[in-house]
Protein backbone atom coordinates (compact mmCIF):
# COMPACT_ATOMS: atom_id res chain seq x y z
CA UNK A 1 0.00 0.00 0.00
CA UNK A 2 1.39 3.32 -1.01
CA UNK A 3 1.89 5.59 1.94
CA UNK A 4 -0.28 8.69 1.70
CA UNK A 5 1.48 11.99 2.15
CA UNK A 6 -0.43 13.43 5.11
CA UNK A 7 1.22 16.80 4.68
CA UNK A 8 0.00 17.57 1.18
CA UNK A 9 -2.44 20.42 0.70
CA UNK A 10 -5.06 18.26 -0.98
CA UNK A 11 -5.00 15.72 1.83
CA UNK A 12 -5.20 18.42 4.49
CA UNK A 13 -8.19 20.12 2.87
CA UNK A 14 -10.02 16.84 2.23
CA UNK A 15 -9.33 15.66 5.77
CA UNK A 16 -10.65 18.89 7.27
CA UNK A 17 -13.76 18.83 5.05
CA UNK A 18 -14.59 15.21 5.78
CA UNK A 19 -13.99 15.63 9.51
CA UNK A 20 -16.18 18.71 9.76
CA UNK A 21 -19.03 17.16 7.77
CA UNK A 22 -18.84 13.95 9.80
CA UNK A 23 -18.86 15.76 13.12
CA UNK A 24 -21.68 18.05 11.98
CA UNK A 25 -23.82 15.07 10.98
CA UNK A 26 -23.02 13.27 14.19
CA UNK A 27 -23.98 16.27 16.34
CA UNK A 28 -27.13 16.95 14.34
CA UNK A 29 -28.15 13.30 14.58
CA UNK A 30 -27.52 13.08 18.32
CA UNK A 31 -29.30 16.35 18.92
CA UNK A 32 -32.44 15.47 16.95
CA UNK A 33 -32.58 11.87 18.16
CA UNK A 34 -32.43 12.91 21.80
CA UNK A 35 -34.66 15.99 21.54
CA UNK A 36 -37.96 14.40 22.71
CA UNK A 37 -36.34 12.84 25.77
CA UNK A 38 -34.60 16.11 26.58
CA UNK A 39 -37.76 18.17 26.19
CA UNK A 40 -39.62 15.85 28.55
CA UNK A 41 -36.84 16.25 31.10
CA UNK A 42 -36.88 20.02 30.71
CA UNK A 43 -40.64 20.17 31.27
CA UNK A 44 -40.42 18.04 34.40
CA UNK A 45 -37.54 20.17 35.64
CA UNK A 46 -39.55 23.35 35.10
CA UNK A 47 -42.46 21.87 37.02
CA UNK A 48 -40.21 20.88 39.90
CA UNK A 49 -38.78 24.42 39.96
CA UNK A 50 -42.29 25.86 40.22
CA UNK A 51 -43.06 23.37 42.99
CA UNK A 52 -39.87 24.42 44.80
CA UNK A 53 -41.20 28.00 44.95
CA UNK A 54 -44.26 26.54 46.68
CA UNK A 55 -41.88 24.93 49.21
CA UNK A 56 -42.30 21.45 47.78
CA UNK A 57 -38.73 20.27 47.35
CA UNK A 58 -36.84 17.04 46.79
CA UNK A 59 -39.55 15.15 44.90
CA UNK A 60 -38.56 12.16 42.80
CA UNK A 61 -38.88 12.70 39.06
CA UNK A 62 -41.92 10.40 38.86
CA UNK A 63 -43.85 12.28 41.55
CA UNK A 64 -43.44 15.74 40.04
CA UNK A 65 -46.26 15.55 37.49
CA UNK A 66 -48.89 14.41 39.97
CA UNK A 67 -47.89 16.94 42.60
CA UNK A 68 -47.86 19.72 40.02
CA UNK A 69 -51.38 18.86 38.86
CA UNK A 70 -52.49 18.76 42.48
CA UNK A 71 -51.08 22.13 43.55
CA UNK A 72 -51.41 24.28 40.41
CA UNK A 73 -55.05 25.18 39.98
CA UNK A 74 -55.09 27.54 37.05
CA UNK A 75 -52.71 29.56 34.97
CA UNK A 76 -53.05 32.65 32.87
CA UNK A 77 -50.88 34.98 30.84
CA UNK A 78 -51.16 38.78 31.09
CA UNK A 79 -49.92 41.46 28.75
CA UNK A 80 -47.92 44.33 30.34
CA UNK A 81 -51.09 46.47 30.56
CA UNK A 82 -52.97 43.78 32.45
CA UNK A 83 -55.05 42.19 29.68
CA UNK A 84 -55.47 38.46 29.85
CA UNK A 85 -54.35 36.65 26.71
CA UNK A 86 -57.16 34.29 25.76
CA UNK A 87 -56.31 30.64 25.68
CA UNK A 88 -52.64 31.14 26.50
CA UNK A 89 -50.96 28.61 28.73
CA UNK A 90 -48.54 30.04 31.28
CA UNK A 91 -46.42 26.88 31.19
CA UNK A 92 -45.76 27.42 27.49
CA UNK A 93 -44.29 30.88 28.04
CA UNK A 94 -40.51 30.64 27.82
CA UNK A 95 -38.23 32.46 30.23
CA UNK A 96 -36.97 34.77 27.50
CA UNK A 97 -40.51 36.00 26.79
CA UNK A 98 -41.05 37.27 30.33
CA UNK A 99 -41.25 41.04 30.16
CA UNK A 100 -43.58 40.98 27.17
CA UNK A 101 -45.83 38.35 28.67
CA UNK A 102 -46.56 37.78 32.32
CA UNK A 103 -47.46 34.18 33.10
CA UNK A 104 -49.07 33.59 36.46
CA UNK A 105 -49.79 30.30 38.19
CA UNK A 106 -52.54 30.18 40.73
CA UNK A 107 -51.55 27.54 43.23
CA UNK A 108 -51.52 26.23 46.76
CA UNK A 109 -48.31 26.11 48.77
CA UNK A 110 -47.10 23.05 50.67
CA UNK A 111 -48.63 24.61 53.78
CA UNK A 112 -52.01 25.00 52.05
CA UNK A 113 -51.95 28.77 51.50
CA UNK A 114 -53.32 30.27 48.32
CA UNK A 115 -50.52 31.74 46.23
CA UNK A 116 -49.66 33.30 42.89
CA UNK A 117 -46.41 32.03 41.40
CA UNK A 118 -44.63 34.68 39.37
CA UNK A 119 -41.85 33.59 36.98
CA UNK A 120 -39.01 36.11 36.84
CA UNK A 121 -35.93 36.60 34.70
CA UNK A 122 -32.78 38.62 35.23
CA UNK A 123 -29.04 38.76 34.70
CA UNK A 124 -26.28 37.54 36.99
CA UNK A 125 -22.53 37.94 36.66
CA UNK A 126 -21.88 35.50 33.81
CA UNK A 127 -25.28 34.78 32.33
CA UNK A 128 -29.01 34.69 32.75
CA UNK A 129 -30.89 34.15 35.98
CA UNK A 130 -34.46 33.06 36.42
CA UNK A 131 -36.72 32.29 39.30
CA UNK A 132 -40.21 31.66 40.58
CA UNK A 133 -41.56 33.66 43.50
CA UNK A 134 -44.78 32.63 45.21
CA UNK A 135 -46.68 35.54 46.76
CA UNK A 136 -49.98 35.84 48.56
CA UNK A 137 -52.87 36.84 46.25
CA UNK A 138 -52.66 40.43 47.54
CA UNK A 139 -48.94 40.46 46.61
CA UNK A 140 -48.05 41.65 50.10
CA UNK A 141 -46.00 38.70 51.30
CA UNK A 142 -43.61 36.16 49.83
CA UNK A 143 -44.57 32.55 50.48
CA UNK A 144 -41.62 30.90 48.79
CA UNK A 145 -38.95 31.39 46.16
CA UNK A 146 -36.79 29.45 43.75
CA UNK A 147 -33.85 30.83 41.79
CA UNK A 148 -31.62 29.27 39.18
CA UNK A 149 -28.83 30.38 36.89
CA UNK A 150 -27.19 29.57 33.59
CA UNK A 151 -23.52 29.85 34.46
CA UNK A 152 -22.76 31.50 37.78
CA UNK A 153 -19.51 30.55 39.53
CA UNK A 154 -19.72 27.14 41.19
CA UNK A 155 -19.50 27.44 44.96
CA UNK A 156 -20.17 31.19 44.97
CA UNK A 157 -22.87 32.66 42.74
CA UNK A 158 -24.27 29.18 42.15
CA UNK A 159 -25.31 29.11 45.82
CA UNK A 160 -28.44 31.10 44.90
CA UNK A 161 -29.79 27.73 43.76
CA UNK A 162 -29.50 26.31 47.28
CA UNK A 163 -32.61 26.09 49.49
CA UNK A 164 -30.60 27.81 52.25
CA UNK A 165 -30.52 31.03 50.23
CA UNK A 166 -34.04 30.73 48.83
CA UNK A 167 -35.72 29.96 52.14
CA UNK A 168 -34.63 33.33 53.47
CA UNK A 169 -37.38 34.83 51.30
CA UNK A 170 -40.23 32.99 52.99
CA UNK A 171 -42.50 35.36 54.91
CA UNK A 172 -40.83 38.55 53.73
CA UNK A 173 -43.02 41.57 52.94
CA UNK A 174 -42.98 42.59 49.26
CA UNK A 175 -43.75 46.28 49.65
CA UNK A 176 -41.89 48.85 51.73
CA UNK A 177 -43.37 52.00 53.15
CA UNK A 178 -44.81 53.06 49.80
CA UNK A 179 -47.90 51.26 48.61
CA UNK A 180 -47.46 49.12 45.52
CA UNK A 181 -43.73 49.92 45.28
CA UNK A 182 -41.79 46.67 45.53
CA UNK A 183 -39.02 47.03 48.10
CA UNK A 184 -38.03 43.38 48.38
CA UNK A 185 -34.38 43.04 47.37
CA UNK A 186 -31.05 41.37 48.17
CA UNK A 187 -28.27 43.22 50.00
CA UNK A 188 -24.71 42.43 51.07
CA UNK A 189 -24.72 39.85 53.84
CA UNK A 190 -25.03 41.43 57.27
CA UNK A 191 -26.15 44.88 56.07
CA UNK A 192 -29.89 44.23 55.98
CA UNK A 193 -31.79 46.96 57.83
CA UNK A 194 -35.38 46.13 56.91
CA UNK A 195 -37.55 43.04 56.54
CA UNK A 196 -37.59 43.60 52.78
CA UNK A 197 -33.79 43.22 52.57
CA UNK A 198 -32.54 39.65 52.20
CA UNK A 199 -28.93 38.61 52.86
CA UNK A 200 -26.90 37.97 49.71
CA UNK A 201 -24.22 35.32 49.14
CA UNK A 202 -20.75 36.13 50.48
CA UNK A 203 -18.21 36.40 47.67
CA UNK A 204 -20.89 36.65 45.01
CA UNK A 205 -21.82 40.32 45.20
CA UNK A 206 -22.75 40.70 41.54
CA UNK A 207 -24.85 37.55 41.40
CA UNK A 208 -26.66 38.60 44.58
CA UNK A 209 -27.24 42.02 43.11
CA UNK A 210 -28.62 40.39 39.96
CA UNK A 211 -31.10 38.38 42.03
CA UNK A 212 -32.08 41.52 43.95
CA UNK A 213 -32.72 43.49 40.76
CA UNK A 214 -34.61 40.59 39.21
CA UNK A 215 -36.88 40.30 42.24
CA UNK A 216 -37.50 44.03 42.65
CA UNK A 217 -38.01 44.91 39.00
CA UNK A 218 -39.68 41.62 38.09
CA UNK A 219 -42.34 41.69 40.78
CA UNK A 220 -42.87 45.40 40.13
CA UNK A 221 -43.79 44.58 36.51
CA UNK A 222 -46.41 42.13 37.73
CA UNK A 223 -47.69 44.67 40.23
CA UNK A 224 -48.00 47.24 37.44
CA UNK A 225 -49.81 44.78 35.20
CA UNK A 226 -52.08 43.96 38.11
CA UNK A 227 -52.47 47.49 39.41
CA UNK A 228 -56.15 47.94 38.59
CA UNK A 229 -56.95 44.85 40.56
CA UNK A 230 -54.54 45.62 43.39
CA UNK A 231 -55.91 49.15 43.81
CA UNK A 232 -59.22 47.55 44.48
CA UNK A 233 -57.58 45.25 46.98
CA UNK A 234 -56.02 48.03 48.91
CA UNK A 235 -59.45 49.59 49.12
CA UNK A 236 -60.26 46.72 51.47
CA UNK A 237 -61.77 44.24 49.04
CA UNK A 238 -62.07 40.52 49.45
CA UNK A 239 -59.03 38.69 48.13
CA UNK A 240 -61.06 35.62 47.27
CA UNK A 241 -61.25 34.52 43.69
CA UNK A 242 -64.48 35.58 42.01
CA UNK A 243 -65.14 38.40 44.43
CA UNK A 244 -62.18 40.48 43.55
CA UNK A 245 -63.84 43.75 42.85
CA UNK A 246 -67.06 45.55 43.33
CA UNK A 247 -68.58 47.17 40.33
CA UNK A 248 -66.61 47.45 37.17
CA UNK A 249 -64.08 50.08 38.17
CA UNK A 250 -61.39 47.50 38.77
CA UNK A 251 -61.82 46.07 35.30
CA UNK A 252 -59.20 46.77 32.69
CA UNK A 253 -60.52 49.47 30.40
CA UNK A 254 -61.13 47.17 27.46
CA UNK A 255 -63.31 44.98 29.64
CA UNK A 256 -65.18 47.76 31.34
CA UNK A 257 -67.89 48.22 28.72
CA UNK A 258 -68.46 44.50 28.61
CA UNK A 259 -68.69 44.42 32.38
CA UNK A 260 -71.20 47.26 32.44
CA UNK A 261 -73.31 45.30 29.98
CA UNK A 262 -73.66 42.80 32.75
CA UNK A 263 -71.19 40.27 31.39
CA UNK A 264 -68.24 38.76 33.16
CA UNK A 265 -65.23 40.95 33.49
CA UNK A 266 -62.10 38.93 32.98
CA UNK A 267 -59.79 39.19 35.93
CA UNK A 268 -56.50 37.42 36.17
CA UNK A 269 -57.00 33.71 36.47
CA UNK A 270 -60.68 33.80 37.29
CA UNK A 271 -63.97 35.06 36.00
CA UNK A 272 -65.45 37.82 38.02
CA UNK A 273 -69.05 38.02 38.93
CA UNK A 274 -70.29 41.31 37.58
CA UNK A 275 -72.88 43.16 39.56
CA UNK B 1 2.73 -6.39 24.80
CA UNK B 2 1.28 -6.75 28.26
CA UNK B 3 -1.65 -4.51 29.07
CA UNK B 4 0.03 -3.30 32.24
CA UNK B 5 3.62 -3.25 31.10
CA UNK B 6 6.11 -0.98 32.84
CA UNK B 7 5.71 1.77 30.23
CA UNK B 8 1.91 1.67 30.50
CA UNK B 9 2.00 1.77 34.29
CA UNK B 10 4.32 4.75 34.06
CA UNK B 11 1.76 6.52 31.83
CA UNK B 12 -0.89 5.83 34.45
CA UNK B 13 0.92 6.60 37.70
CA UNK B 14 3.49 9.20 36.63
CA UNK B 15 0.97 12.05 36.49
CA UNK B 16 -0.15 11.32 40.04
CA UNK B 17 3.13 12.50 41.46
CA UNK B 18 6.37 13.27 39.59
CA UNK B 19 4.66 14.32 36.37
CA UNK B 20 1.53 15.90 37.89
CA UNK B 21 -0.32 17.97 35.28
CA UNK B 22 -1.01 20.89 37.60
CA UNK B 23 2.03 21.24 39.85
CA UNK B 24 4.71 19.95 37.47
CA UNK B 25 3.42 20.41 33.91
CA UNK B 26 1.56 23.58 35.02
CA UNK B 27 -1.54 22.81 32.95
CA UNK B 28 -5.16 23.47 33.88
CA UNK B 29 -4.42 26.25 36.33
CA UNK B 30 -7.32 28.40 35.11
CA UNK B 31 -9.96 25.81 35.93
CA UNK B 32 -8.30 25.10 39.27
CA UNK B 33 -9.22 28.68 40.03
CA UNK B 34 -12.79 28.53 38.82
CA UNK B 35 -14.24 25.46 40.48
CA UNK B 36 -12.43 25.06 43.78
CA UNK B 37 -14.35 27.41 46.07
CA UNK B 38 -16.08 24.26 47.32
CA UNK B 39 -15.13 20.62 47.47
CA UNK B 40 -18.07 19.20 45.54
CA UNK B 41 -17.59 21.06 42.24
CA UNK B 42 -13.87 20.29 42.49
CA UNK B 43 -14.60 16.55 42.67
CA UNK B 44 -17.16 16.71 39.84
CA UNK B 45 -14.78 18.66 37.63
CA UNK B 46 -11.92 16.28 38.42
CA UNK B 47 -13.99 13.25 37.46
CA UNK B 48 -15.33 14.81 34.27
CA UNK B 49 -11.87 15.84 33.11
CA UNK B 50 -10.55 12.34 33.84
CA UNK B 51 -13.20 10.71 31.68
CA UNK B 52 -12.98 13.20 28.84
CA UNK B 53 -9.17 13.22 28.78
CA UNK B 54 -9.09 9.43 28.66
CA UNK B 55 -11.53 9.12 25.78
CA UNK B 56 -10.24 12.03 23.71
CA UNK B 57 -6.71 10.64 24.17
CA UNK B 58 -8.01 7.29 22.93
CA UNK B 59 -9.71 8.76 19.85
CA UNK B 60 -6.81 10.99 18.88
CA UNK B 61 -4.39 8.12 19.36
CA UNK B 62 -6.44 5.98 16.97
CA UNK B 63 -6.46 8.80 14.41
CA UNK B 64 -2.89 9.89 15.00
CA UNK B 65 -1.40 8.47 11.80
CA UNK B 66 -4.03 10.08 9.59
CA UNK B 67 -4.05 13.58 11.06
CA UNK B 68 -2.37 16.17 8.82
CA UNK B 69 0.39 17.83 10.80
CA UNK B 70 -0.55 21.41 9.99
CA UNK B 71 -4.13 21.23 11.26
CA UNK B 72 -3.58 18.78 14.11
CA UNK B 73 -4.55 21.25 16.86
CA UNK B 74 -7.82 22.07 15.10
CA UNK B 75 -8.56 18.37 14.64
CA UNK B 76 -7.88 17.77 18.34
CA UNK B 77 -10.15 20.63 19.31
CA UNK B 78 -12.97 19.42 17.05
CA UNK B 79 -12.75 15.91 18.49
CA UNK B 80 -12.76 17.15 22.08
CA UNK B 81 -15.60 19.61 21.50
CA UNK B 82 -17.71 17.01 19.68
CA UNK B 83 -17.08 14.43 22.39
CA UNK B 84 -17.99 16.78 25.23
CA UNK B 85 -21.10 18.03 23.41
CA UNK B 86 -22.34 14.52 22.65
CA UNK B 87 -21.76 13.37 26.23
CA UNK B 88 -23.63 16.38 27.58
CA UNK B 89 -26.53 15.78 25.15
CA UNK B 90 -26.80 12.13 26.14
CA UNK B 91 -26.71 13.06 29.81
CA UNK B 92 -29.41 15.66 29.25
CA UNK B 93 -31.68 13.01 27.77
CA UNK B 94 -31.00 10.14 30.18
CA UNK B 95 -29.53 11.63 33.37
CA UNK B 96 -30.95 15.11 33.53
CA UNK B 97 -29.86 15.90 37.09
CA UNK B 98 -26.24 15.05 36.32
CA UNK B 99 -26.36 17.15 33.18
CA UNK B 100 -27.68 20.17 35.08
CA UNK B 101 -24.85 19.72 37.59
CA UNK B 102 -22.28 19.55 34.79
CA UNK B 103 -23.66 22.24 32.48
CA UNK B 104 -21.44 24.86 34.09
CA UNK B 105 -18.35 22.76 33.46
CA UNK B 106 -18.86 21.93 29.79
CA UNK B 107 -17.11 25.08 28.56
CA UNK B 108 -14.36 24.69 31.12
CA UNK B 109 -13.71 21.09 30.09
CA UNK B 110 -13.48 21.83 26.36
CA UNK B 111 -10.97 24.62 26.90
CA UNK B 112 -8.98 22.80 29.59
CA UNK B 113 -5.29 22.92 28.71
CA UNK B 114 -4.72 19.46 30.18
CA UNK B 115 -6.72 17.93 27.36
CA UNK B 116 -4.86 19.75 24.61
CA UNK B 117 -1.56 19.30 26.42
CA UNK B 118 -1.92 15.53 26.73
CA UNK B 119 -3.29 15.10 23.20
CA UNK B 120 -0.34 17.01 21.80
CA UNK B 121 2.36 15.57 24.07
CA UNK B 122 1.21 11.98 24.40
CA UNK B 123 -1.68 10.77 22.27
CA UNK B 124 -0.14 12.00 18.99
CA UNK B 125 2.80 9.61 19.40
CA UNK B 126 1.59 6.67 21.49
CA UNK B 127 -0.78 3.78 21.05
CA UNK B 128 -4.46 3.85 22.07
CA UNK B 129 -4.22 1.82 25.28
CA UNK B 130 -1.21 3.73 26.62
CA UNK B 131 -2.93 7.00 25.68
CA UNK B 132 -6.09 5.95 27.47
CA UNK B 133 -4.12 5.18 30.65
CA UNK B 134 -2.25 8.46 30.30
CA UNK B 135 -5.60 10.28 30.15
CA UNK B 136 -6.86 8.52 33.27
CA UNK B 137 -3.61 9.21 35.11
CA UNK B 138 -3.51 12.89 34.21
CA UNK B 139 -7.18 13.34 35.01
CA UNK B 140 -6.73 11.84 38.46
CA UNK B 141 -3.54 13.82 39.03
CA UNK B 142 -5.51 16.96 38.21
CA UNK B 143 -8.41 15.88 40.42
CA UNK B 144 -6.09 15.35 43.41
CA UNK B 145 -4.84 18.92 43.25
CA UNK B 146 -8.36 20.28 42.77
CA UNK B 147 -9.60 18.33 45.78
CA UNK B 148 -6.74 19.61 47.97
CA UNK B 149 -7.41 23.21 46.95
CA UNK B 150 -11.19 22.79 47.25
CA UNK B 151 -10.80 21.19 50.69
CA UNK B 152 -8.70 24.08 52.06
CA UNK B 153 -10.83 26.79 50.47
CA UNK B 154 -14.18 25.42 51.56
CA UNK B 155 -13.02 24.59 55.09
CA UNK B 156 -11.41 27.96 55.76
CA UNK B 157 -13.69 30.05 53.58
CA UNK B 158 -17.09 28.72 54.58
CA UNK B 159 -16.42 26.39 57.53
CA UNK B 160 -18.08 23.53 55.67
CA UNK B 161 -17.05 20.46 53.66
CA UNK B 162 -19.33 19.18 50.88
CA UNK B 163 -21.86 21.63 52.27
CA UNK B 164 -21.86 20.08 55.76
CA UNK B 165 -20.95 22.40 58.63
CA UNK B 166 -17.55 21.35 60.05
CA UNK B 167 -16.47 24.29 62.20
CA UNK B 168 -18.68 24.04 65.29
CA UNK B 169 -21.01 26.85 66.31
CA UNK B 170 -19.14 27.63 69.54
CA UNK B 171 -16.04 28.63 67.56
CA UNK B 172 -18.09 31.39 65.92
CA UNK B 173 -19.49 32.38 69.31
CA UNK B 174 -15.93 32.77 70.59
CA UNK B 175 -14.95 35.13 67.80
CA UNK B 176 -13.83 32.81 64.96
CA UNK B 177 -14.74 34.17 61.55
CA UNK B 178 -14.62 32.50 58.15
CA UNK B 179 -11.78 33.76 55.98
CA UNK B 180 -13.60 35.54 53.17
CA UNK B 181 -10.30 35.74 51.24
CA UNK B 182 -10.54 31.98 50.67
CA UNK B 183 -13.67 32.37 48.58
CA UNK B 184 -11.81 34.69 46.21
CA UNK B 185 -10.29 33.06 43.09
CA UNK B 186 -6.83 34.51 43.80
CA UNK B 187 -6.45 32.36 46.91
CA UNK B 188 -6.58 29.18 44.86
CA UNK B 189 -3.38 30.26 43.09
CA UNK B 190 -1.69 30.83 46.43
CA UNK B 191 -2.81 27.41 47.64
CA UNK B 192 -1.60 25.79 44.40
CA UNK B 193 1.69 27.63 45.03
CA UNK B 194 1.89 26.11 48.51
CA UNK B 195 1.18 22.65 47.07
CA UNK B 196 3.97 23.14 44.49
CA UNK B 197 6.31 24.23 47.31
CA UNK B 198 5.57 21.18 49.44
CA UNK B 199 5.78 18.89 46.43
CA UNK B 200 9.18 20.22 45.34
CA UNK B 201 10.56 20.19 48.87
CA UNK B 202 9.65 16.51 49.10
CA UNK B 203 10.77 15.53 45.59
CA UNK B 204 14.28 17.03 45.48
CA UNK B 205 14.93 15.76 41.93
CA UNK B 206 12.36 18.21 40.53
CA UNK B 207 14.30 21.24 41.74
Amino acid sequence: MAKINTNSNVYTICYAAVLVVLVAFLLAFVSSALKPAQDANVAIDKKSQILASLNVRGLAKSEVEAKYDELIEETCVLTPDGQMIEGADAFGVETKEIGQKFPIYQATTAAGDEAFVLPLKGRGLWGGLWGYVAVTPDFKQVLGAYFDHESETAGLGALIKEPKFQEQFIGRPVFGSEELQVALTVVKKGTATAQTEVDGVTGATLTSKGVGEMVTAGIQQYVDAFSAYLDGMFGGQEPECGKRQQGCNGCPEADRARCQDGQDCNRPCCQNEAE
Amino acid sequence: MALFSKANMEALTGPLNLNNPVVVQVLGICSALAVTAQLEPAIVMGLSVTIITAFSNLIISLLRNTIPNRIRIIVQLVVVAALVTIVSQVLKAFAYDVSVQLSVYVGLIITNCILMGRLEAFAMMNGPWASFLDGIGNGIGYAIILVIVGFVRELLGAGTLLGIQIVPEWCYEHGYVNNGMMTMPAMSLIIVGCVVWAHRAYNKELQ
